[in-house]
């Protein structure tokens, strides 16, 4: 392939040959898919020897060449910490991009795709299905300048974090509408495997029903809606005539100035997990350890790797969905991790995160409960 | 050259594995035969021979092997777990003459861990465990695949350091480390890699398991730790180590003075040297290499130089040391520019190639023909034939490295002006590599380095593995 000034490949060329000149590999050491699997071709400065090989054509696609791009999750420890700057998990999904134009797909990631295109969540669930966990007492407003965003997971997956949303909002007495049934998926799965133009179409759709509400505010309890919301968006479409707001910031906030108030003691000893969307990739790390912090009773610690250096759950990028195996043993160490500390619960703002870590805490039958922070902050509301 | 194969032909070469014809000079065990053995030795997840799965072990750090096709692709990729599992891979290639090259993150800037003749990688990185601490003695055993960042995590929690420092630590294994005998920014107080192993556990050509004693000295008979370390895995796999570690410092001072020239600096810091003191780490860097944290327009290099250990003691060594320094016309600049300096220590290399394939000269002549040589390389640098990014002195004063970078379209003129430079050092009676290595380098000028020395390293190299399995075609040997 000839990739010169006018290709549309020219920036990943580009950065693609300056991580091949540059091979510090200090992109591997917390890397949850190298950490696992030990292969170098599974570290992101592998990955891009393999991606500039293949631009190049010196090596052919295949469907092994394409599952080492589809076993990262995206989780943005390499990007944090490249010397040079490059957007890592930007690359990742380019060349998941190209490879899906050259028809090396996973299997499980085109029946989410499809069950999107067709229903407009990765689920395949019906629309009318979204609002089964919506209970008959909380209040909704018709119109408002806020909206809840609710995001596939919550709805179909983690009702629990979807419902104590809404419970934390009608508590704190902030007024705020649902976007349904214009809410379609925010289309954070599509671009993670390279579906840029499924995101596009969703997003699009999206911003015209955020737009078309006359909503100024929009508040999402789902990391990775957040980012897709508040980052992938602008990239897409530039300045957003809204804000996007993430449930532990607004919590954080209506703590301070007490429109929340957590003055029931939980006895516990409690962690949080920085999802990677909400943290690496959004600078969001205080605001829920504020939160957790307040609340009486409650031993926080901390684990080791914590922050920009937390360990990935093992969830995103569709690994979830296309190597459950390795998503699971991802979760498990970090689950460890915090038993290692002495942690008895353990607390985060992502339902993605939710569903990987309940799934291996029920299945390895752990002494670990795991909370999302609206539904822990509930317990302390009196 | 060795390493011009293109990716073309290591396509006909997987081919030729596909197709099941021997690569192994072996009558009896076809390639495909081979695979399945080291499948059963450390498992089918443990043995890569994909093509994508070979291209990321075709290069190390070596700068002239700026893309994937400049590389050579291994036949597979090992990955042990265990020495054991070590010593059954070593003995069958040792049996079949299978080229075999240690690896650890494969870092090194020399070309070391670059399978210059095909065969099997051995990547150690599974090796990666601290077998254990020990406060009382002071020392650690560990694994040769962990990584320096690591231990030294671990270290700092139970109140202790490593020290050794380079600028791949957040990457670099010690393994990696001891077969480079690697120098690291601290080395000033805790001495390079070698100084800091006390035993090592290897696992020779013909696959014997040694372990030397983890005895800080011993006066019976060769000193074998010191075969093994900077051999490059020429003489077999370092599986274990025991280092050396050291109590974590209750306080650290770094400090950055400007001088108007790189002479008046570096004479300085030997009075700094002479007077008795012992900086933890110490540089003398040109205006190139230090322009962003020149405040003074009028300086033309600078010195950073550091303490660490007992506070009183620290805040002593330094008082003294800015003394020596100020009054020879260093002027101290802000602790911010010292320190964001230091903090930078480890990224800075990587952020070069941003100007172009980044690589460093690191070469050391005697104290007393270093401003000689600094003279020689600056007008190298004047005739344009190589860019510079900065010439230091770097932790010994014998020491002195030229950071460049050059364009695809400059490697050859490049590559002969570095030639001409590390010549003239080993005409001054120094070395032509401090810390990085020979590798695949500098194969051409180690008779000239060494003269009949190179003759002795050929016979130990021959005693020890007579079928030149390990590493071939590194140290030219």
């Amino acid at each position: 392939m000839r990739i010169d000034e006018n290709h549309a490949l020219k920036d990943l060329y580009r950065e693609l040959n300056l991580c091949n000149r540059c091979r510090c590999g200090f992109c591997r050491r917390n890397c949850v898919t190298y950490r696992f699997l030990g292969a170098e071709s599974l570290t992101c400065r592998g990955r891009n020897a393999i991606a500039l090989s293949l631009l190049d054509g010196l090596i052919e696609a295949s469907q092994g060449l394409a599952e080492r791009f589809y076993l990262c999750t995206t989780c943005g420890f390499c990007k944090d910490r490249c010397p040079i700057e490059l957007d890592t998990t930007r690359i990742v999904e380019m060349m998941r991009t190209e490879l899906f134009k050259k028809g090396f797909v996973k299997p499980e990631h085109s029946a989410f795709i499809g069950h999107i295109q067709k229903v407009h969540n990765p689920y395949g669930q019906s629309h009318e299905e979204k609002l089964q966990w919506l209970p008959p007492k909380i209040g909704v407003a018709k119109k408002s300048d806020t909206a809840y965003f609710i995001g596939c997971t919550a709805a179909y997956r983690r009702p629990e974090i979807a419902e104590a949303t809404v419970r934390v909002l009608n508590v704190a007495e902030v007024d705020f509408m649902l976007l349904h049934p214009e809410e379609w998926c925010c289309g954070s799965p599509a671009l993670r495997i390279g579906r840029r133009d499924l995101f596009y179409e969703l997003a699009k759709h999206n911003l015209e029903a955020i737009v078309k509400a006359g909503v100024t505010k929009v508040v999402t309890s789902c990391a990775g809606c957040y980012r897709s919301l508040g980052k992938d968006y602008k990239e897409f479409f530039g300045d957003l005539p809204f804000k996007v707001v993430h449930m532990s910031e607004l919590i954080a906030e209506l703590v301070k100035n007490g429109s929340l108030r957590l003055d029931k003691e939980i006895p516990k000893v409690v962690t949080y997990h920085d999802p990677c969307h909400l943290g690496r990739h959004m600078g969001i790390f205080e605001p829920p350890r504020e939160v957790l912090r307040s609340i009486p009773a409650v031993k926080f610690v901390e684990m080791p790797r914590n922050r920009e250096n937390a360990l990935c759950c093992g969830a995103g990028g569709g690994v979830k969905a296309g190597f459950p195996d390795f998503a699971r043993q991802a979760a498990l160490e970090r689950l460890m991790e915090a038993e290692k500390i002495g942690a008895t619960t353990i607390v985060s703002a992502c339902p993605f995160c939710a569903h990987n870590f309940k799934d291996v805490i029920r299945e390895q039958k752990l002494p670990l409960e795991f909370y999302d922070l609206t539904e822990f902050i509930l317990k302390s509301i009196r | 050259m060795p390493f011009n194969k293109t990716l073309q032909n290591m396509k006909l070469d997987l081919l030729t594995v596909k197709m099941g014809k021997s690569m192994v000079n072996n009558q009896t065990m076809s390639p495909k035969e081979v695979m399945e053995v080291l499948m059963r030795v450390v498992g089918k997840e443990n043995v890569l021979y994909e093509p994508y799965d070979l291209i990321p072990y075709s290069r190390d750090r070596y700068p002239l092997l700026t893309h994937p096709k400049q590389g050579i692709t291994p036949l597979a990729v090992v990955l042990p777990k265990t020495t054991e599992e070590v010593q059954k891979i070593v003995e069958l290639a040792n049996k079949y003459r299978i080229p075999l090259t240690p690896r650890g993150s494969g870092t090194n800037y020399a070309g070391s861990a670059v399978p210059a003749k095909g065969g099997l990688v051995l990547d150690l990185t599974k090796m990666n465990k601290i077998l254990w601490i020990d406060e009382g003695s002071m020392s650690a055993k560990v694994e040769a695949g962990v990584i320096l960042q690591v231990l030294e995590e671990e270290l700092n929690k139970r109140g202790f350091t490593f020290g050794h420092d380079p600028g791949s630590f957040p990457s670099a294994t010690v393994g990696g480390c001891i077969s480079t005998k690697s120098l690291g920014w601290r080395a000033g107080k805790y001495g390079d890699m070698g100084r800091l192993v006390l035993s090592l556990k290897v696992v020779t050509p013909t696959g014997l398991v040694i372990e030397t004693r983890d005895m800080p000295k011993s006066s019976t008979g060769f000193d074998i730790n010191n075969l093994f370390i900077g051999a490059e895995g020429t003489l077999g796999v370092v599986t274990e180590a025991t280092l050396r570690i050291h109590p974590f410092p209750e306080k650290m001072i770094i400090h950055l003075y400007a001088f108007p020239d790189f002479e008046l600096a570096f004479k300085s810091l030997l009075r700094v040297l002479r007077s008795g003191l012992n900086p933890m780490t110490q540089l003398v860097i040109d205006e190139e290499g230090l322009r962003e944290f020149l405040e003074d327009p009028s300086a033309k290099a600078g010195v950073i130089i550091g303490y660490e250990g007992v506070k009183e003691v620290v805040e002593a060594e330094m008082k003294r040391t800015a003394l020596i320094l100020e009054e020879d016309g260093g002027k101290r600049l802000n602790d911010e520019a010292a320190e964001d300096y230091w903090a930078n220590r480890h990224d800075m290399f990587s952020k070069m190639n941003v100007e172009g394939a980044a690589d460093s000269i690191d070469t050391a002549v005697p104290v007393s023909k270093v401003l000689e040589f600094y003279e020689f390389i600056q007008n190298q640098i004047k005739s344009g034939r190589i860019k510079s990014l900065g010439v230091s002195s770097w932790v010994l004063p014998e020491n002195l490295s030229l950071d460049s970078a050059f364009s695809e379209s400059e490697a050859k003129e490049y590559r002969e002006a570095k030639d001409e430079i590390v010549r003239k050092a080993i005409e001054l009676g120094g070395t032509s590599s401090y810390c990085v290595g020979v590798g695949i380098r500098f194969l051409h000028l180690m008779k000239m380095e060494h003269g009949p020395v190179l003759d002795v390293m050929r016979m130990i190299k021959r005693a020890l593995d007579p079928n030149d399995i390990m590493n071939p075609g590194k140290l030219s040997l």
